[in-house]
């Protein structure tokens, strides 16, 4: 754009200046020609004469330094008039490229992440300054809309990373804490998972107080849960103590009072009534995390241990058990390995005809002692199977449990907290097949000692005590 | 109750012997002797440490309040009458704690073996009215914040934890190795301490009856002031921030001092109860029959054990704030009164649970630290049975194995063998 700095270094001369010049020529010209028509005249017309060419000789001056000011100013107003369709046409040439060019380029590069000098700099320079202002000005707008924008998009990319991280990560992982140990479970959460804050603050004080809200809330329900098991568990171990004692004064009774046929049968039925009512209550504390009722301080033959659980269910007649030559479970795991064969003993009886038989096998494998209850009902169905083997498999207490099926939930429980592996086949009766392997480091030789006795016969620790 | 008149109350200057009680009986010298007391049973010496239990029933047959001779034949009333001992208990305008009441109180020398029981200090101990109780309720509600699950939880991972360390060895001392440790570290978890810290191994320390005690407690005291300092500074969801905001016009010793007598109390007595009950499923057959056979519940067992053989035998002392007439005898002004709780608990009404054992009414241990207690002593005992069943009892090399006194009867040693185990 051809700007006028040439025609601004060919300034016209003032219209005054003009005019004087003018007036100086014109006086100098006119000066002689007065001098000389005075000099030549009489001195009788001289007076005349240098009045008349003076008037004529000042009039003309001013005539001419008039026409010469006016011809000044006529010049000056067009050469104005040409400079300043010049100077509009060059603006409106300026404007028009800002308008359609730079700023669209400006809004282009400034979203594409290039700074503003860095946009400007690949671009011929605007010359008129107000546009240039105006250029740069928007552009700083422009740049810090589109950087709080960016911000704006990074926080909201990590609060929806820090939202998906609390509902998939740290939730799971604190139920699954809680489950494990309430107490410790926000302590190793903290420490396993800490937060990774989002920078904005009153955003993560919100997510903050929704986290605490949420925990405390998974925290009090679990206590509560945790609460409930453990007065069931009381109550429920007041209660099999209640029946264990009404239990051994009516085996006082049947001993005294055996022979009497008027009362044998009724002590007899009451005895198995007690059992049955005792195997529910203990159902009903192993089930709510409590410990077992009896303890045995002396390893148990398998005999003994097979004994007592066919005495613990109603059609203990019906139990075909081998002999088991010199195998015991030790003490600790015992009481655990009874009540485990107590409920696959009931499940086989309870499953198959009342005619039928259920058959006890004992055999010894690589990995321990496998005792394994075979009855000739209907079997299990593949689907059945499977839900058997999922309740034994991923042991629940009573707040886990689906369904009212308390006896496999009590197998499940005994044998993860003793390391039994219980699985289900088709017996070869036809039936059901459940096999209990004890590993070996529960297993001992029973002790040839006159006496073994189980707990539940009254003696407890005191037989051979070294005291 | 108000707060202003509790604020007025703790605030007693920390000088060694505080403002008196409004009756100084001692002033006038020691009373004569009651004639009563000519021919009272002494409840020291060797006969007594031999047979406390002999001891008690002798002083229970002389009534519900006997006359009984302490270390230097310093004479004392032995209450052991259930009523009685409400009465004592239960009635601090009657039977006070404060021991500068004491009509004998010239006669307990430097070296006095009761001395420091006898020694007025700013603890709990020795508060009456309106500072007892707002003391007690500080107390009872720092305790009170600790959910009862929690505890049961608690107790029962560190039980787990310390049957750990021995189960392989397939020998324990199951006071030195157990009983002693549980309640020390559950209270280091209520505390907001680590449990192998040095407060804990000297509240363990404290609480055996040897020479060591005396600095051990000295020790712990220090660790508590610091704790209380601490905690004061920058509250914790523990036990010492509650008490020190529950009491913040009082003192830091102060604070300080509760904690000790909460830790000790909890240290002595839960110990103690835990050993008491094992130390009777391995010893009296027929308990062990029973709690084997699953006829009785192990807290039935805890109760049992209180009834035939507390922890805390007797308890010194309560003080006569006048003149009365108690179980038949006269007591004076100033006379000490020993609450018999061992000898009370010999002929228990049936059925009756045995709440007399942690004190009566206002004055006894504040709720709910007994139910805390039980919880603690009753996981123990759970714990470790369930996982040794097959433990049993060797005789200790060093004879007998019970505590040699008439005021505290917990095993000092229970030396078992059982199966090792894989853990």
């Amino acid at each position: 754009m051809p700007i006028d700095s040439r025609d601004r270094s060919r300034t016209l001369p003032h219209p005054a200046h003009q005019a004087l010049i003018a007036l100086l020529i014109t006086a100098a010209l006119v000066a002689p020609a007065w001098s000389w028509s005075v000099a030549v005249v009489g001195d009788h017309d001289r007076a005349l004469v240098a009045t008349v060419t003076g008037v004529f000789g000042a009039a003309l001056c001013v005539a001419l330094t008039v026409a010469a000011h006016r011809a000044a100013t006529l010049r000056a107003v067009r050469d104005g008039r040409v400079r300043a369709d010049e100077i509009a046409e060059s603006l409106e040439r300026e404007a028009a490229r800002v308008t359609d060019h730079l700023l669209p380029t400006l809004v282009e590069g400034v979203r594409a992440g290039r700074t503003v000098q860095e946009i400007l700099a690949a671009h011929p320079p605007i010359r008129n300054a107000v546009l240039d202002r105006l250029l740069r000005t928007t552009g700083g707008e422009l740049d810090l809309a589109a950087r709080r924008a960016a911000h704006a998009r990074a926080l909201i990319a990590r609060c929806e990373r820090r939202i998906i991280d609390l509902d998939r990560v740290w939730l799971s992982l604190l139920v699954t804490r809680v489950r494990e140990d309430r107490c410790t479970a926000v302590e190793h959460t903290d420490r396993e998972h800490p937060h990774v804050p989002t920078g904005h603050s009153s955003l993560d004080d919100a997510l903050a107080s929704l986290a605490d809200h949420v925990r405390d809330e998974l925290l009090a329900a679990a206590r509560r849960t945790d609460t409930a098991l453990a007065a069931t568990a009381a109550c429920g171990a007041r209660l099999r103590a209640g029946l264990e004692t009404t239990d051994a004064r009516l085996r006082v009774l049947r001993e005294t009072h055996g022979d009497r046929p008027e009362v044998r049968e009724d002590l007899v039925e009451a005895g198995r009534v007690v059992a049955r009512t005792g195997r529910i209550a203990d159902t009903l504390v192993t089930l709510a995390g409590g410990g077992p009722g009896r303890r045995h301080p002396r390893p148990i033959a398998l005999a003994d241990a097979l004994r007592s659980a066919g005495r613990r269910i109603g059609a203990h007649r019906r139990v075909r058990a081998p002999h088991t030559g010199g195998v015991a479970v030790l003490g600790h795991a015992a009481e655990a390995l009874i009540r485990v064969l107590t409920e696959l003993l009931d499940n086989a009886t309870v499953f198959s005809g009342p005619d039928t038989d259920v058959h006890v096998r004992v055999e010894e494998g690589e990995n321990g002692i496998s005792v394994v209850v075979e009855d000739a009902g209907p079997g299990m169905s593949r689907r059945e199977r499977e839900a058997a083997r999922d309740l034994v498999t991923s042991p629940r207490g009573l707040e886990g449990l689906d369904g009212d099926r308390t006896g496999l939930a009590v197998v499940g429980l005994l044998a993860s907290r003793h390391r039994f592996d219980v699985t289900f086949r088709t017996s070869p009766y036809g039936g059901l097949g459940a096999a209990v392997l004890i590993p070996h480091h529960l297993v001992t030789a029973v002790r040839p000692a006159p006496s073994v006795i189980v707990a539940e016969e009254g003696a407890g620790r005191v037989a051979g005590r070294a005291l | 109750m108000s707060i202003s008149e509790d604020d007025t109350s703790v605030r007693r200057p920390p000088t060694a012997d505080g403002p008196a009680p409004d009756v100084a009986p001692a002033s006038s010298g020691p009373p004569p002797p009651s004639p009563d007391h000519a021919e009272a049973l002494r409840l020291h010496g060797p006969e007594a440490e031999r047979d406390p239990v002999a001891l008690f029933a002798r002083l229970r047959a002389l009534g519900p309040v006997a006359p009984v001779l302490l270390e230097g034949d310093v004479p004392a009333w032995f209450v052991s009458g259930p009523r009685e001992l409400r009465q004592v208990m239960g009635r601090p305008e009657w039977f006070s704690r404060d021991c500068r009441r004491w009509n004998h109180r010239d006669r307990i020398g430097a070296d006095h073996p009761l001395r420091p029981h006898v020694t007025w200090t700013p603890a709990l101990t020795f508060a009456e009215g309106a500072e007892h109780r707002a003391r007690v309720d500080a107390i009872g509600d720092a305790l009170a914040a600790v959910d009862r699950i929690d505890l049961r939880d608690l107790s029962h991972r560190v039980a787990g934890h310390l049957v750990d360390r021995f189960a392989g060895r397939g020998t324990a001392d199951l006071v030195v190795d157990y009983a002693r440790h549980v309640p020390a570290r559950v209270l280091a978890r209520l505390y907001g301490i680590a449990e192998d810290s040095a407060p804990i191994a000297d509240l363990i320390a404290a609480a055996i009856p040897d020479p060591g005690a005396g600095p051990a407690r000295r020790r712990l005291h220090g660790h508590l002031v610091e704790l209380v300092r601490d905690r004061r500074r920058l509250p914790r969801a523990d036990v010492p921030s509650r008490l020190a905001s529950h009491r913040r016009a009082a003192s830091t010793e102060e604070v300080a001092l509760d904690l000790l007598l909460i830790s000790t109390a909890w240290q002595t007595s839960t110990a103690d109860w835990i050993a008491d009950t094992l130390r009777l499923t391995l010893v009296d057959a027929a308990f062990a029959a029973d709690l084997g056979a699953g006829r009785i519940t192990v807290s039935r067992a805890l109760d049992e054990v209180l009834w035939r053989d507390t922890p805390a035998r007797n308890v010194l002392g309560r003080w006569a704030v006048q003149d009365c007439e108690l179980g038949g005898r006269r007591i004076r002004r100033g006379d000490l009164l020993v609450v018999g709780l061992a000898a009370a608990g010999m002929d228990r009404p049936a059925g009756e649970r045995p709440r007399l054992f942690f004190g009566h009414g206002e004055q006894g241990c504040p709720h709910p630290a007994p139910r805390m207690a039980a919880t603690i002593a009753g996981t123990a005992v759970e714990v470790l049975l369930d996982r040794l069943p097959d433990m049993w009892s060797t005789p200790s090399p060093r004879g007998s194995d019970r505590r040699p006194s008439p005021w505290a009867g917990g095993p000092l040693h229970l030396p078992v063998t059982f199966g090792p185990r894989r853990t």
